[in-house]
């Protein structure tokens, strides 16, 4: 490997790590906020809630028919107006520096993320035996009380592993919020690397601080995932 | 303590419950018996609300109800008087058997922890499945989550004990232990409404049979009566054919 610089690409190490902060950033919080809002959307699908329901299944073809990079631009000019036409309607005083890159990147990802995760979770909750919220209301629990306790608990076993696949999506995503500005991993990268004209070595060091995280988050999913399966039998104990 | 009055279910426009009148005495066991299909599961639904009535009255332990117009609260109350028993158990699955019996004390009748636990305890201990509490409903057997199944539905102390074919599930050879569980509630003194395929079972531990054909109630009274000596003909048909086949089929 004689064109690669060894010692340069080692050095810039520490300096991409800085960016981590800020994939991580982007990526938890649309996981959170997109499973928060993908769990509301699913009710309003399962329940088929008149216009929220139709809203809903137009949100999701949106987002997941449109390109993400697209989503981020749109996000990007769109929300700072949305701000100064808010300002003109209402005549609030809304600061629209509050939309910086980064907000709007947590945005736009949690958006985005949250149409994806409609359908995971009204799956995973369709799945969930119809007997079980019966047995709640048969104790006397309210159809929130059941949802709450019985069936999310278990719809979201059954959705782990989808979750887990959206997480480890969602880290390798968040590399496009570059685009807006945002210094993370490679977002860091493409600095040094027109500063050093150094291209390989620097992203060769990114992607493997992507591919590292990514066996990490691997190593903590399945765990998580291993510890939720508990009540699915544990074995060699069964009558 | 629990009267059925003129109750219909449609199924879009199956005529699935033809106006069922049924009166159960504090302290009853009532057992309902019948051909597949004829109603009995729905019967036993509506009664818990679990199914909504498309008209009739239902009285609970005092709490009445017109299905054509009732509220979201009396419907809560009203299920409040009874308790259920499922043919496939219906057990939580992400709770141990004790919390199988707690969850509904502590959320519904807002019990302390301490206090529901001692109540499950006490009712996990009368269908003699203590040792195994800590259980969740996939490491038990289904003889012994019909076990929990039916210490849930006590420990609710409801008015009123639903039971829908509490045994078909179960392999023939626990079929025998669960019935003598539940008989030994009947003595207690617990009013009980027992839809069941085990006709033996239902001469010896009902104070009153009815038989059910196609949504209606075609005879009801004592089940000497209705069982041995039954006086419709739709009945004897039902009771020859039953006995024609053997106990051990599923
Ligand atoms: N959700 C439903 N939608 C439409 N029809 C239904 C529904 N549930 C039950 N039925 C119909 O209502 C009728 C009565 O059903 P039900 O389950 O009450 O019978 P059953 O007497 O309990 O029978 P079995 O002995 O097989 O349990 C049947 O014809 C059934 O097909
Ligand atoms: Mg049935």
């Amino acid at each position: 490997m004689a064109g690669i610089d060894l010692q340069f690409a080692l050095e810039q190490v520490p300096k991409i790590l800085q960016g981590v902060p800020y994939t991580l950033l982007v990526t938890i919080v649309a996981m959170i906020v997109g499973l928060v809002i993908g769990t509301i959307l699913a009710f309003f699908r399962i329940y088929r809630v008149p216009v929220l329901h139709q809203l809903t299944v137009l949100f999701v073809s949106f987002f997941r028919g449109t390109p993400l990079i697209v989503q981020l631009f749109v996000f990007f000019y769109g929300l700072p107006m949305l701000i100064l036409s808010l300002n003109d309607t209402f005549q609030w005083g809304l600061n629209p520096d509050i939309m910086s890159p980064l907000v709007i990147a947590l945005i736009a990802y949690s958006i985005n993320s949250a149409s994806y995760l409609t359908e995971v979770v009204r799956s995973a909750i369709q799945s969930v035996d119809k007997g079980q919220l019966e047995a709640a209301k048969a104790v006397g629990m309210t159809t929130f009380q059941g949802m709450y306790r019985i069936i999310l608990p278990q719809a979201f076993v059954t959705a782990l592993p989808n979750l887990g696949n959206h997480f480890i999506m969602l880290i390798k995503a968040s590399a496009l919020a570059f685009t807006i500005g945002i210094m993370d991993v490679l977002g860091i990268s493409r600095v040094i690397a027109n500063d050093g004209y150094r291209f390989l070595e620097t992203y060769l060091v990114a992607a493997l601080i992507y591919w590292l995280l990514s066996i990490i988050f691997e190593i903590i999913l399945a765990r998580i995932e291993k510890r939720a399966r508990t009540f699915e039998g544990r074995a060699s104990n069964t009558a | 303590m629990l009267t059925v009055s003129n109750l219909h279910k449609y199924y879009g426009d199956t005529h699935v419950l033809k106006g069922i009148d049924i009166e159960v005495k504090q302290g009853e066991v009532l057992s309902i018996v019948g051909p597949s299909g004829s109603g009995k599961t729905t019967l036993l639904r509506c009664m818990n609300y679990l199914e909504k009535p498309s008209s009739g009255q239902l009285s609970i332990n005092k709490v009445d109800i017109d299905a054509k117009h009732v509220s979201k609260k009396q419907i809560h109350t009203l299920r409040q008087q009874s308790s259920m028993v499922f043919q496939q158990y219906n057990l939580f699955k992400n709770k141990t058997a004790l919390e199988n019996i707690t969850e509904g004390l502590m959320i519904a009748k807002k019990m302390p922890k301490s206090e529901a636990e001692e109540v499950a305890e006490s009712f996990l201990k009368q269908v003699g499945l203590s040792e195994r509490k800590q259980a969740y409903p996939n490491e038990l057997s289904g003889g012994q989550q019909q076990r929990v199944g039916i210490a849930r539905a006590m420990a609710m102390n409801p008015a009123v004990l639903l039971f829908d074919e509490p045994t078909s599930a179960l392999d023939p050879e626990i079929v025998g232990d669960i019935l003598a569980i539940i008989k030994d509630i009947a003595k207690q003194g617990m009013t009980m409404v027992i839809v069941t395929h085990e006709i033996e079972f239902a001469r010896s531990v009902s104070d009153q049979v009815v038989f059910m054909d196609q949504g209606e109630v075609v005879e009801k009274g004592k089940p000497a009566d209705v069982l041995v000596h039954p006086s419709h003909e739709r009945t004897k048909r039902f009771l020859k054919r039953i006995h024609q086949e053997p106990d051990f089929i599923i």
